[in-house]
């Protein structure tokens, strides 16, 4: 696939705006989906116009300047654009598509903000861009766990670099291994093998970097024989389903996100939450394991005509519309919260509002990625909530941090930081 | 590369600040993009990119971003939310006004009005009012569009305007930046006083500035309106039901939706005017079957193959007759009763039928009918396409227009040149339960030269079919651009009185005047009363069909 591939779908973009907007906002504030055009305002910001802009690259109406880069990178990849663009016009435009090879292009031209350099580099070197390789497995220093690379296991326990590299996380991470054990689960972990799965990496158009980490992790999975594979990432999830596929990797053993594995221990019987809240709790849909995690199916067709003028896909293409994330398990488990009231943001499910906290937006364009996560803060105020739950680490990181800098009378939580909280343990 | 002056770029950048101006290509290609139906181009990327885009924050900046345009010369055209065919300027190297950081909002309830600026969508609009019972006209571009930008700019027709009129009518005080960089408040805020009525007191020539049209940008910069709301009896938020895209909102006990039919344009406008005397129904809206169609299915794929299988559902099938979609509303149980107790007896008296719809049917066109939040799908279809002349009067005219249009689709559709699904394309959009609007709208893939030239000339062909009947199929109601000069004479020399408001206030001609009218008339509009004598004969069709490549080229 190449940014000239994506001309006969961008030529489809209507102007009509719809991609910076939920389609029926409940109110004036909250009516935005674009982190990006809210931040820049120009409408090169927004999707359409990032669409314009591969298009001008492609007509040679458009060079390299610190604009075009800003335009394009200062944006997390949410998503978000793309479901509102298909929400009018289907499959004529696959807005997602198109942004991921242009970054493509624009990465491989070298034009891709300076400070990826280091973070390509880290990735390349260690692994991560989040810290050293020797470090990845400090978090399980102390706990008992398997190490899937050297003894099978049923359960490919999948950790994500967030998770391991970010000590406010690592409560969550003690949390779930003390779950699996109680349930009986015969899990490992890959400790310092693991890599990056490549999605950040994809994300900022390095597509080679992220096939290379792509293949270390699926030589891991191969490896260990596991049946299941458990991720802790949300990150990691939506690099799975959505990724792979656009690189044409596919993985054999199941692949669920944690909040999936541990609802279905609790709806077996193998483990029960036992927690009471006094709380109002609103859960953050993370883009990434929201509409980012929609499975991708490659699709080898063409454009046909019918009834003398409608273009059609032929064969048919599976569209992604965003509705095929992961939404309501989360929200089953903190239903599950005796005592606790919970509430809804504005934008919610496919139609959620990126924090700001994806794609390393945030180390190119920190105002970018503060000026989102205040607004999401903002949201779940003035959704009367006390505490904001999300299942993606990343997210809870950026979120918290931002809410503490704005001194707001909100908590972020893990959702498995708050059952823990809630808990001290869940009973088996 | 920018045809702007450093010079000029300057000045812009002191009066607004470095980050709000910029003349970066790739910005600028994002204001040089057409890509919605209806365009006269068979490109994306027009060529014809502004010199600089502005972002002001006050009316004081634009007018004084328009007075440094003045000084220096310079063409410069507002920009609201950019929908579409309208997102660009008419003459490369001009200033792009984007109103975008004007976007505050203020609802005055009691007085069932809303004080707003440009970039307040319908949408935002929408969900304010209703949180205080009130609702606000939306036009077919649906939530995302302005309605400050279509009160005080544009036609303003839309699906729920039964209820909630039309943008010409729901406009009420305004404020002005004036081609010239003037500001200027018409209507009671003139005099100092509220936003609550366009025509005095203080100085009240609305009526100039935006006539049945509005001037399209070529008069200026409006920057703030007070723009009447309506009272709404559903519930203050509303509930959606379905998953993205096929949305649909949640039916209160006091709605009811009907999709109704009959068996012929004359009896389907008999009946119309039956329920407008009844006064029952709150929204009444015709979408053409194939739009609903396109509505319902989430790709043109899925569209496809329901219609080559025969699996549209009746209310998107092309044999469903000539009717309306119908929300009946009411704030109590008996009055909804009432409602559907008159509704059925009309139904029953013209010869009318209800054509059977699913919940989920009813849920999707009753939030397309109070929000147009569906309507872009008709343009997943192509993005090229043609229209009838857009009439804007009486229901009696129904029947006449459409035959007239689907008459003049034959040729077209014969050649392949729109989407051969079937001739009735027509949309009709009633305004406060009086006059309504109709359009034939066909689609076509804007990628196929001969197809969106074809769809061209059957929109001249439409107008030029009014202009010859002399006014029998009502007011041709899209006399924009070049079409002024051509078929205004025949509507009380409109085109005379449209240049003299123009070069009145514009006489320098920098305010955008592509989509409104030129100062001088042009040499196609100076031979235009001889050549149409010619063009639409059947020796010319080549003739005529070449010029109209010749344009979309």
């Amino acid at each position: 696939m190449s940014l000239q591939d994506r001309r006969e779908h961008m030529e489809r973009c209507t102007r009509c705006s719809q991609c910076k907007w939920v389609p029926i906002p409940a109110s004036k504030q909250f009516s935005s989906i674009c982190p990006s055009i809210e931040y820049g305002s120009f409408h090169a910001y927004s999707g359409g116009g990032k669409n314009i802009t591969a298009y001008a690259m492609l007509e040679n109406k458009a060079s390299y300047s610190g604009d075009l880069v800003r335009s394009v990178y200062a944006c997390t990849m949410c998503g978000a654009c793309d479901t509102m663009c298909k929400f009018l016009q289907g499959e004529n435009v696959d807005l997602l598509s198109n942004l991921y090879e242009l970054r493509a292009r624009i990465a491989s031209d070298g034009q891709a903000p300076k400070v990826y350099d280091d973070l390509r580099k880290q990735l390349r070197e260690e692994g991560t861009f989040l810290g050293k390789r020797h470090e990845r497995s400090r978090w399980a220093q102390g706990l008992s766990i398997k190490d899937i690379t050297q003894r099978p296991a049923d359960v490919f326990l999948h950790v994500g670099c967030n998770n391991a590299y970010d000590a406010s996380r690592w409560r969550e991470l003690t949390f779930i291994v003390s779950l699996l054990d109680k349930a009986g689960i015969d899990f490992g972990i890959a400790f310092d093998a693991e890599v990056n799965s490549g999605g950040v990496a994809f994300d900022l158009g390095f597509q080679e970097d992220a096939r290379q980490l792509a293949e270390q992790t699926l030589a891991l999975f191969r490896a260990s024989k596991a049946r299941t594979i458990v991720t802790c990432s949300a990150d990691s999830y939506a690099t799975f389903r959505n990724i792979y596929p656009r690189l044409g990797l596919s993985i054999e053993a199941d692949i669920l996100h944690v909040t999936q594995f541990v609802s279905s221990l609790v709806k077996e019987g193998r483990l029960k939450i036992d927690a009471r809240s006094s709380e109002t709790l609103t859960y953050h849909d993370a883009c990434r394991l929201g509409r980012l995690s929609e499975p991708f199916e490659p699709w080898n067709g063409s454009r046909i005509k019918v009834l003398e003028q409608l273009s059609v896909q032929d064969p048919p293409q599976r569209v992604r519309f965003g509705v095929g994330g992961h939404y309501e398990v989360p929200r089953d488990l903190l239903a599950q919260i005796r005592g606790a009231e919970i509430v809804e943001m504005e934008r919610n499910r496919e139609y959620s509002y990126c924090c700001g906290a994806g794609g390393a937006a945030s180390k190119a364009y920190p105002e970018f990625a503060q000026m989102a996560a205040a607004s999401r803060l903002d949201e779940a105020v003035a959704a009367g909530a006390t505490t904001l739950v999300t299942a993606s680490s990343t997210c809870t990181s950026h979120l918290a941090t931002v809410a503490e800098q704005r001194n707001m009378p909100l908590k972020v939580k893990g959702l498995f930081e708050l059952l823990a909280d809630l808990t001290g343990e869940m009973s088996s | 590369m920018t045809l702007l002056s450093t010079e000029v770029f300057n000045e812009l950048c002191t009066i607004l600040g470095a980050a709000y101006v910029n003349r970066d290509d790739n910005f600028l290609a994002s204001h040089d993009w057409v890509g919605i139906g209806g365009s006269s181009a068979t490109k994306t990327l027009l060529g014809n990119p502004p010199g600089a885009i502005v972002l002001p924050s006050s009316t004081e900046e634009v007018a004084a971003v328009v007075k440094t345009c003045v000084k220096h010369g310079i063409k410069f055209k507002a920009h609201s939310t950019g929908y579409g065919n309208l997102a660009g300027v008419g003459t490369a190297g001009s200033v792009c006004i984007d109103l975008r950081r004007m976007n505050r909002l203020q609802i005055d309830a009691a007085n069932q009005m809303a004080i707003l600026e440009p970039y307040v969508t319908a949408g935002q609009l929408l969900a304010e009012a209703r949180k205080v019972g009130l609702f606000c006209h939306v036009i077919g571009a649906g939530p995302v569009h302005s309605p400050l930008a279509s009160a005080t700019s544009f036609c303003g027709v839309g699906l729920p305007g039964n209820f909630t009129s039309n943008n010409a009518r729901n406009l009420l005080s305004l404020e002005w930046v004036t081609p010239m960089g003037e500001i200027v408040r018409i209507g009671s805020a003139g005099s100092g006083e509220d936003w609550f009525t366009g025509e005095g007191p203080g100085p009240g020539f609305r009526g100039i500035l935006r006539g049945v049209l509005g001037s399209l940008g070529g008069l200026g910069v409006f920057t703030k309106i007070g723009y009447k709301l309506h009272p709404w009896s559903g519930p203050q938020k509303m509930e959606l039901t379905g998953r993205n895209p096929l949305l649909g909102m949640r039916l209160p006990p006091n709605f009811k939706f009907h999709q109704v039919a009959w068996d012929s344009w004359e009896a389907m406008s008999a009946a119309t005017f039956e329920f407008n005397a009844a006064n029952i129904v709150t929204v009444m809206t015709r979408v053409p079957p194939d739009c609903i169609g396109l509505m319902l299915t989430q790709t043109n794929r899925e569209y496809y193959d329901s219609f080559k299988s025969g699996q549209l559902p009746p209310v998107a099938r092309s044999d469903a007759g000539y009717g309306w979609s119908m929300l009946l509303t009411a704030y109590s149980d008996e009055e909804i009763k009432y409602k559907e107790e008159v509704f059925d007896a009309i139904v029953h008296r013209t010869g009318g039928r209800e054509v059977p719809t699913t919940q989920e049917e009813q849920e999707l066109l009753a939030l397309t009918l109070t929000t147009s939040i569906h309507v872009g799908r008709s343009g997943r279809r192509g993005m090229g396409g043609g229209t009838s002349m857009g009439v804007l009067d009486s229901f009696a005219l129904l029947p006449k227009v459409a035959k007239l249009t689907e008459e003049l689709m034959e040729d077209p559709l014969a050649k392949g040149w729109m989407i051969n699904a079937h001739p009735d394309q027509n949309w009709m959009w009633p305004s406060e339960g009086r006059h309504f609007w109709t359009e034939n709208a066909p689609n076509c893939d804007r990628t196929d030269l001969e197809a969106t030239a074809g769809n061209m000339e059957y929109t001249l062909a439409s107008f030029n079919k009014a202009d010859q009947r002399g006014g029998d199929v009502g007011i041709s109601a899209f006399l924009i651009g070049d079409a002024a000069d051509l078929y205004g004479p025949g509507l009380g020399h409109v085109n005379d009185w449209m240049r003299k408001t123009k070069n009145a206030f514009d006489p320098q001609n920098l305010s955008d005047s592509k989509a409104y009218i030129q100062p001088e008339m042009t040499t196609v509009a100076k031979v235009w009363p001889l050549a149409k004598k010619f063009l639409f004969r059947p020796a010319f069709k080549s003739v005529l069909h070449n010029a109209m490549k010749r344009l979309v080229t």
